[in-house]
């Protein structure tokens, strides 16, 4: 699979390095675990001097962490870094930037009250006496501008700056710091495409000037035209790292998403009923006012499971709370059942019959501090049975969860007990109870299976066969695209906000996924 | 800790405590009120006075007698009510500090129904009285209230300045537009003889007020543990993230945990009113709300442990005020004791370096 | 012009320059990250040590210099009880402000044998600064010139504070640790060292607060003195959204109100209404800032939508 790949790059074979034979960064065994899992497994890296090197992977494959090392964010269980051929110790961001390696986040550190030209030299304010000195830092700030070909306004606050100018300053205040070494997270994920453009020609100017690069991404665009080269991380280790030029995308793609497995055939292909979701040129902004999610169309019938695949970030957060009532869309309609509900509450669609299963158990699918019976009590609140005249019937509630604990086999604890101390895998039945007690007629999952066990991930595939089979209408949104193709009778692609491809899961194979997940189809 | 207030409630601690922290937890609610009575004694001992006997004494003058133990509770139902209005916005997420100015509401509807509508039989007057007194409480707290579902205006520094803007509209409103005929000075009419409550336990002024406070505890814990409103207020609390998912209007949940804080704060203030003052008296409250605060606070949002710290500043402000006639401690000493307590019931011992040390080694 | 506006005009610096020194301290404090509810406890605390001091020692600056010590004193305290015993800030605060009032109320009676007020021999107040020349100028003259020099430091913190805030480095990355503290402490902020000297050096303001009232306004202490002015500090500096210039007028607007309150009382308009003021300003002012952040967000997502429909489908 790797000859067709394109020309590898062996780390240890001391190939191809821009200039020397010493790599800038080489990283050995690095091993870092949380718990059971075991986020970088081993990893050997090299990373050449002036160059624009990409790494890609899924959600989970580890790309995160590793950065996260260099950067001394974390501290790994195993393994070296060296840095010029030097076994450096990267323990603290303050040792990283002192060995001038520099991070820009996903999530910008930028202080909005302050201005441009303040945040630039943050930390690092030169002054003259008691004074700031901004005359030397409006110095030093527009050479910077000028090393990059752009431009920037120093005395607007921060607030008032495009999401473009404050990505640009982060890097600036890199190089403010004399960053050598510069990692980004999913730079493009916040960017318009000009923006992206403009952000490319800034890079390839800073690699030009001798700087080293390293960018995580999922945008296989992105990675042809702008790294030399690239590695693919799956689970923790790397599959490998090729010079871009040459590479075949497909092949690429297939790395990032994995081997080709077997498709079970599922159940006789359901009958598609009627439609229950309808979702029209649907757009939603963020909490930021960027506009996440575009124009997204589709729709769920009754007896259909239509999966959703994409990496985590480009929109599926936006279009679940907008289908649950969480958030307002910008435009765009939602029907459920023929009829509109974009002015429906929460519980009004619940009340529709509206389940959801959250990719976020902690924080939003379940309370931890509440008992288990409390937490499954949360949909029952008008169930006549558990309520009457607004008042608990505690004992019956004490029954009911019982009950659930016990359909959907979750142990570990008992009605009583508070939900923190049932393991994820549990938490997680105990939420797929409580939303599936009865069958509903749309159910949304988003990550369902994430950090479940084994025999946890099979027990709610068989719930959502079930539901399937009763004629439910599930959306399902996930990243284990086995688990897609294995349930899903369509499958919707998400890319960079859009819906890119509406396809029968018969049509569907990790590669075909794989090239549009990462927008290079 | 509950999650927007990060103000601790008992018994649902989001992280779970290893196995020392759980050893501490019984420290943690009795620490402040120790702590709190160690300073007490600090100062009397450096004034040169016998630190335990005038503690001797306090319990003695507090809980000492018959007459006694019904003078504590007198000064205990206003706390114990007012510490039940704010562990109800605590509970549901709100920080409300303002229940002082809910009482002082309350208080003066209760008065202005009793010299007013001097008519009516005694029974419907106290209740018309006490009624008026939850609903001005209650209207009062709706205009943070609404400030926080509507525009989310972060609810503590409005409720704290209400506070004063209260007790400076009531002392307008007795001063210029309802003062009593016969005085100069601050007060207000005395209300009808069939509106003042009768004492329980002459010679002291414990009231049916007490009973009913004791009720309202009843019914609090009730109300949080038994109905649907009390569960999604709890849930509202503990994970506004999930309550929203689960379908709660959280705006919904908000107005109505200001307006129970509201009308209990109210009732407050008519109890005052109606049991003890029997007039509204301007600057009445020597901080019965922020007090309300503290016992909130103490007693973690349990039914109990909120009756057992009302009943501690009670005991305190009662036994204090009569220890000033046996002794030449002034009552200033309990005002130190409640601020030291309230001070450590928010701070984290665990964090002090030292026990920080003997956490890790444990 | 009419007398009484006059008279007013030349109450209101003296009146408010208690004020506006603890206003200028709460705001430093606020720009750090933390609302002090505590300052009138502070103030309370130099008005107090700068009697005793200027007693002793018979030098009322030197009375002064003890109150901003005293005020730095308990705010470090108080700030390390929050800042590394996570205390919640306004529950401390409240405590606080119980705490040392208790605290007076015993000391007065227990040490100084008082009930009331607190005049020590040998007290020596602040004398009044006359400026030639100025205080000649018939209007102007009176309203300036005579005041106490705490009043015209006072004057001149509100540049000096806006200087600091606004031009130094430390006033930089002060403002940068109350505004986003994450972002400040990935710089390499030290911001939980900020965050204590904030809130010293609001206890320093409020100790000279506090003398000023008891060797300036008056020469005496009385643990009822503050009269509130530290939750009036509080208010100013929210109405000024923690900015000097803004601050500083409603700390004056607030002092004059207080003192206007009283004769106006005599003259038909309830002082209680007037005192209420600047409460109900703090209100208003959050509130309108809440309202425009919610059009604020309402408008970009506006602006998304538009965008959409301006580039077409894509």
């Amino acid at each position: 699979m790797t000859q067709d790949v394109g020309e590898v790059d062996a780390p240890g074979t001391g190939a191809s390095t821009a200039s020397g034979s010493v790599p800038r960064i080489r990283i050995r065994g690095l091993t870092k675990r949380y718990g059971l899992i075991v986020a970088n497994d081993g990893v050997d890296l090299d990373v050449a001097r002036g160059g624009i090197h990409a790494i890609v992977g899924e959600n989970g494959a580890g790309k995160t962490t590793l950065m996260r090392a260099i950067y001394g964010l974390i501290e790994p269980d195993a393994g070296t870094i060296e840095l010029d051929g030097v076994v450096t110790r990267l323990s603290t961001p303050a040792q990283a930037i002192a060995h001038r390696i520099g991070m820009v986040h996903q999530r910008f550190e930028l202080v909005e009250q302050l201005t441009t030209l303040e945040n630039l030299a943050l930390g690092h304010l030169p002054h003259r006496g008691p004074f700031f000195d901004r005359s030397t830092a409006m110095a030093r700030a527009r050479d910077l501008a000028a090393g990059l070909a752009t431009t920037m306004e120093w005395d607007r606050r921060v607030a008032n700056l495009s999401v473009g100018a404050r990505q640009r300053l982060e890097i600036m205040r890199l190089l403010y710091r004399k960053a050598d070494i510069l990692i980004f997270d999913e730079p493009t994920s916040v960017l318009t495409p000009q923006e992206a453009d403009d952000l490319f020609k800034v890079l390839r100017r800073l690699a030009g000037q001798g700087r080293t690069i390293l960018f995580i991404t999922h945008k296989l665009r992105e990675v042809f035209a702008l790294a030399d080269k690239v590695t693919v991380m799956r689970r923790g280790r790397i599959v490998t790292t090729v010079q871009t030029k040459g590479s075949d995308p497909q092949a690429l793609a297939s790395l990032i998403v994995g081997e080709q497995f077997e498709r079970p055939v599922l159940a006789a292909p359901a009958e598609r009923g009627q439609a229950v979701l309808e979702v029209e040129r649907l757009s939603v902004c963020d909490d930021l006012g960027t506009l996440t999610l575009r124009e997204a169309s589709f729709t769920v019938h009754a007896g259909e499971i239509v999966g959703v695949a994409g990496i985590e970030g480009t929109g599926q957060r936006e279009l679940v709370e907008a289908l649950l009532g969480l958030r307002r869309p910008v435009t765009g309609t939602i029907r459920l059942g023929g009829e509109p509900v974009m002015d429906a509450s929460v519980w009004e669609r619940r009340k529709r019959g509206v389940a959801f299963v959250s990719e976020d158990r902690d924080a939003e699918g379940a309370c931890l501090p509440a008992t288990l019976a409390e937490n499954v009590f949360a949909v029952e609140r008008d169930n006549p049975s558990l309520v009457s005249a607004g008042r608990l019937r505690v004992a019956a509630i004490a029954e009911f969860a019982r009950s659930i604990l016990k359909r959907f086999d979750v142990r570990g604890a008992g009605p009583q007990s508070p939900a923190r101390a049932l393991s994820g895998g549990n938490l997680q039945r105990l939420v797929v109870g409580r939303e599936m007690r009865q069958i509903p007629n749309l159910l949304i999952a988003a990550h369902p299976t994430r950090g479940v066990d084994v025999r946890g991930i099979a027990f709610i595939h068989e719930q959502l066969a079930a539901a399937r089979k009763a004629r439910a209408a599930t959306l399902l949104i996930s990243e284990e695209l086995g688990e897609l193709i294995e349930l899903a009778d369509r499958l919707l692609v998400i890319f960079g906000g859009r819906i890119v491809a509406d396809l029968p899961a018969a049509d569907a194979s990790p590669e075909r996924l794989g090239l549009l997940m990462t927008g290079a189809a | 800790m509950v999650a927007e207030t990060g103000i601790p409630v008992a018994g649902q601690e989001t992280i779970a405590p290893s196995r020392v922290l759980q050893l501490l937890r019984p420290l943690q609610l009795v620490g402040p009120f120790v702590i709190a009575l160690l300073v007490g004694a600090v100062v009397l001992l450096v004034s040169g006075r016998d630190a335990i006997g005038t503690y001797w004494l306090l319990a003695q003058q507090s809980l000492g007698g018959t007459t006694q133990i019904a003078n504590t509770l007198v000064a205990t139902t206003p706390v114990l009510l007012t510490g039940l209005a704010t562990a109800v916005a605590f509970r549901s997420g709100i920080f409300n500090v303002g229940v002082e100015g809910s009482l002082y509401l309350g208080a003066f509807a209760a008065a202005w129904a009793g010299f007013t509508f001097r008519g009516l039989p005694g029974p419907l007057l106290i209740l018309f009285a006490v009624s008026l007194a939850g609903v001005a409480g209650a209207l009062w707290a709706l205009i943070p209230g609404v400030l926080r579902a509507r525009w989310r205006v972060d609810e503590v520094v409005t409720t704290l300045m209400l506070n004063y803007v209260a007790i400076l509209l009531t002392s307008w409103l007795v001063n210029y537009y309802f003062l009593a005929p016969d005085i100069a000075n601050s007060m207000s009419p005395l209300i009808a003889k069939q509106a003042r409550l009768s004492s329980l336990v002459p010679p002291s002024q414990l009231t049916i007020a007490f009973v009913a406070a004791l009720l309202i505890t009843v019914l609090y814990a009730y109300f949080f543990n038994r109905t649907t409103i009390g569960y999604e207020l709890r849930m509202t609390g503990l994970n506004p993230r999930f309550a929203r998912a689960v379908g709660i209007n959280l705006a919904g949940a908000v107005i109505v945990a200001f307006l129970i804080s509201g009308v209990l704060g109210g009732v407050a203030g008519g109890f005052q009113v109606l049991g003890v003052n029997y007039r509204f008296i301007d600057h009445f409250s020597p901080g019965y709300g922020f007090t309300g605060i503290a016992v909130a606070l103490l007693g973690r949002g349990h039914p109990v442990g909120i009756v057992l710290a009302a009943i501690f500043f009670g005991a305190l402000s009662s036994g204090g005020a009569m220890i000033q006639l046996f002794s030449d401690v002034p009552l200033d000493l309990i005002n130190i004791l409640q601020g030291t307590v309230m001070i450590f019931a928010v701070i984290e011992l665990s964090r002090l370096p030292f026990v920080r040390r003997w956490l890790r080694h444990a | 012009m009419p007398d009484a506006i006059l008279g007013i005009l030349t109450a209101a610096a003296p009146a408010s320059t208690s004020i506006l020194l603890a206003a200028m301290g709460g705001l430093i404090n606020k720009q750090g990250g933390i609302v002090n509810i505590g300052l009138e406890p502070m103030m309370l605390v130099g008005a107090f040590t700068a009697v005793v001091v200027s007693a002793q020692t018979g030098n009322p600056y030197l009375g002064l210099l003890a109150a901003m010590v005293a005020g730095a004193g308990l705010g470090l305290v108080f700030s390390w009880s929050i800042t590394r015993l996570g205390a919640n800030q306004i529950v401390a605060g409240l405590g606080l402000n119980l705490l040392v009032l208790g605290f007076f109320g015993y000391l007065l009676p227990t040490v100084f044998k008082i009930e009331g007020t607190l005049l020590p021999a040998g007290l020596v107040g602040l004398p009044k600064v006359h400026i030639p020349l100025v205080e000649q100028i018939p209007g102007l003259g009176p309203i300036v010139s005579g005041h106490d020099v705490v009043t015209y430091l006072s004057w001149l913190s509100v540049p000096l504070v806006s200087v600091f805030l606004y031009r130094t480095p430390l006033g930089i990355e002060l403002r940068a640790t109350g505004a986003n503290e994450e972002a400040a402490r990935a710089a390499g902020v030290p911001t939980l060292r900020l965050r204590d000297f904030s809130t010293v050096v609001a206890g320093v303001f409020a100790g000279l607060a506090g003398a000023q009232l008891s060797l300036g306004v008056v020469t005496l202490f009385n643990k009822q003195m503050t009269g509130g002015r530290g939750f009036i500090a509080l208010a100013a500096f929210y109405f000024g959204d923690a900015r000097p210039a803004l601050t500083a007028l409603g700390a004056v607007i607030f002092g004059v109100f207080e003192a206007a309150g009283f004769r106006l009382g005599s003259s038909g308009v309830p002082s209680q209404l007037v005192q209420m003021l600047p409460y109900l300003v703090v209100v208003l002012s959050l509130t309108l800032v809440a309202v425009r952040r919610d059009r604020r967000v309402r408008e970009r997502g506006r602006a998304a939508a538009a965008s959409l429909t301006a580039a077409g489908v894509r």
